[in-house]
């Protein structure tokens, strides 16, 4: 199946019911999606857009982002499960402290920003990394600010292009993010991340193995409670990219980086790892990497 | 003995639904006094309901539809069924506070998702076997008991819900529970 034919396959609600560009809001048509969710034979996901209140032909913007922000926090409280802060500070911690001077994280699509929040609160990344998190979407980011505020975290939140901002990355990262992109755009989002002049990239996302669908549709059934969170939480599983998309999509879009892959899947029990990073990196920055990632450099395969 | 038992489990068991019922609501990274709160709120949901069914239950004592022993053979037979299922939770949750990640991943993945999914079947299976070799009477009182307790969690998400506005951080408005279609 192509990567435009499994994302028709299974839609995500949460692209569909809100449209954000980098510098505006654009209302979204209920009726369309709806039809388009209905002739694509999605009729569980159109009856679900459906119970979103709308505001003339559109839906409603304050009940679209009340929906969005229940299901971030519950997706926080899965993060927060599986201890995600944990598993990507034991993998970006090394590189950070193998890197001269002041080094800035930027988290793409951060939505809540858990992870920036998580790293400024435990400062597991140093106390001089500076962690920043971007996204499109204002509501969650004016969440994210109010959240950061709530508890005093020193972190920054910016709407907008995550390529472009005032102050460049020394390494982009993500969680949940890629599988909304089809291969071809996977390319150029890490080209544009090798262009802005970033050391490397830790990109985290559902590992895409045979028991993944099930495994999410009963973690979403059983710890969640908005419908959207758990229709979205079990199609971003089949969604999900298989290691050789994202090494090609590294390989094709970064040129000078080189691609690496922490528990590639079928190498390890999916279970202890559900979220796996695609890594780039530098080529000089590789070998030494390995060596300051310790033991678990025997998890990292270079394909 | 047995009657004890079975308190303690089901207080265990209100107070993590408790927990559950709150869980994804906060998003503060530092919430521990939110979700002792929770907890605790579980907690008294479930001493609630406990003092209900033993009035419940000393009632059909006293009208003669039920006997003493009779009903400490059927919570036997019900003990049987959660303290499987709670020592396997329990091994679950030592593994979720080991020092390994690669082990508490192991805890969330095979026993904790799982096992709260689980949940109503071994509660329903509790009262099965409680009936079973049982009179109608303690059956019909166990199917009351593991319904009450698995009425627990929903009502305290609807409670959770009431009170959005200073449980949910940041605030958004509640969900409708019956959404219904909209144009």
């Amino acid at each position: 199946m192509s990567d435009r034919d499994r994302r028709r396959r299974y839609p995500e609600l949460s692209d569909l019911i809100v449209d954000f560009t980098a510098t505006e809001r654009l209302p979204v048509r209920a009726a369309d999606v709806i039809a388009t969710l209905e002739a694509d034979g999605h009729r569980r996901s159109a009856k679900l857009a459906a119970t979103i209140r709308q505001r003339g032909e559109f839906f409603d913007e304050a009940d679209a982002d009340a929906v969005l922000l229940r299901s971030h926090l519950e997706l926080q409280r899965l993060a927060e499960e599986i201890q995600h802060g944990q598993r990507v500070t034991r993998l970006l911690r090394p590189l950070v402290d193998m890197l001269d001077g002041p080094v800035t994280i930027v988290d793409v699509g951060c939505g809540l920003g858990y992870l920036v929040r998580w790293f400024a609160a435990t400062r597991s990344l140093g106390a001089d990394t500076r962690v920043i998190g971007v996204d499109f979407n204002r509501t969650l980011l004016d969440a994210a600010r109010a959240l950061a505020d709530a508890e005093q975290l020193d972190c920054e939140f910016v709407a907008g292009d995550a390529f472009a901002l005032d102050q460049a990355a020394t390494v982009y990262i993500s969680s949940g993010v890629i599988h909304h992109f089809t291969s071809d755009d996977l390319a150029d989002f890490f080209a544009a991340q090798e262009r802005a002049g970033a050391s490397g990239c830790f990109h985290f996302d559902v590992a895409p193995t045979a028991i993944t669908p099930f495994g999410a549709w009963l973690f979403h059934r059983a710890r969640m409670r908005e419908p959207l969170a758990r229709h979205d939480g079990v199609h971003s599983a089949l969604r999900a990219h298989d290691d050789d998309v994202l090494v090609d999509a590294v390989r094709a879009g970064a040129t000078g980086w080189t691609p690496l892959l922490f528990d590639a899947v079928g190498r390890r029990m999916a279970v202890l790892n559900v979220m796996r990073p695609i890594i780039g990196l530098r080529p000089e920055l590789v070998d030494a990497y390995e060596r300051e990632l310790g033991p678990l450099a025997t998890r990292l395969s270079r394909p | 003995m047995i009657a004890v038992t079975l308190c303690i489990l089901a207080l265990a068991d209100a107070s993590f639904s408790g927990f559950r019922a709150h869980a994804g609501r906060d998003g503060r990274i530092d919430k521990r006094a939110a979700k002792a709160n929770a907890a605790a709120i579980g907690a008294a949901a479930g001493a609630g309901t406990l003092i209900a069914l033993g009035a419940l239950i000393l009632g059909s004592i006293g009208i003669g539809l039920t006997t003493y022993d009779g009903l400490v053979d059927a919570g036997g037979r019900m003990l049987l069924a959660y303290v499987i299922y709670a020592t396997v939770v329990a091994c679950g949750f030592a593994g979720y506070f080991s020092r390994w990640l690669e082990v508490r991943s192991l805890a969330t993945m095979l026993v904790l998702g799982p096992g709260t999914f689980a949940r109503p079947a071994v509660i329903l299976a509790g009262a099965v076997a409680a009936a079973t070799g049982g009179s109608a009477s303690v059956g019909l009182l166990a199917f009351i008991a593991a319904a009450a307790m698995l009425l627990i969690e929903p009502a305290l998400w609807l409670w959770f819900d009431r009170r959005q506005e200073s449980t949910m951080i940041p605030f958004a408005p509640a969900p409708r529970r019956f959404p219904h279609r909209r144009h």
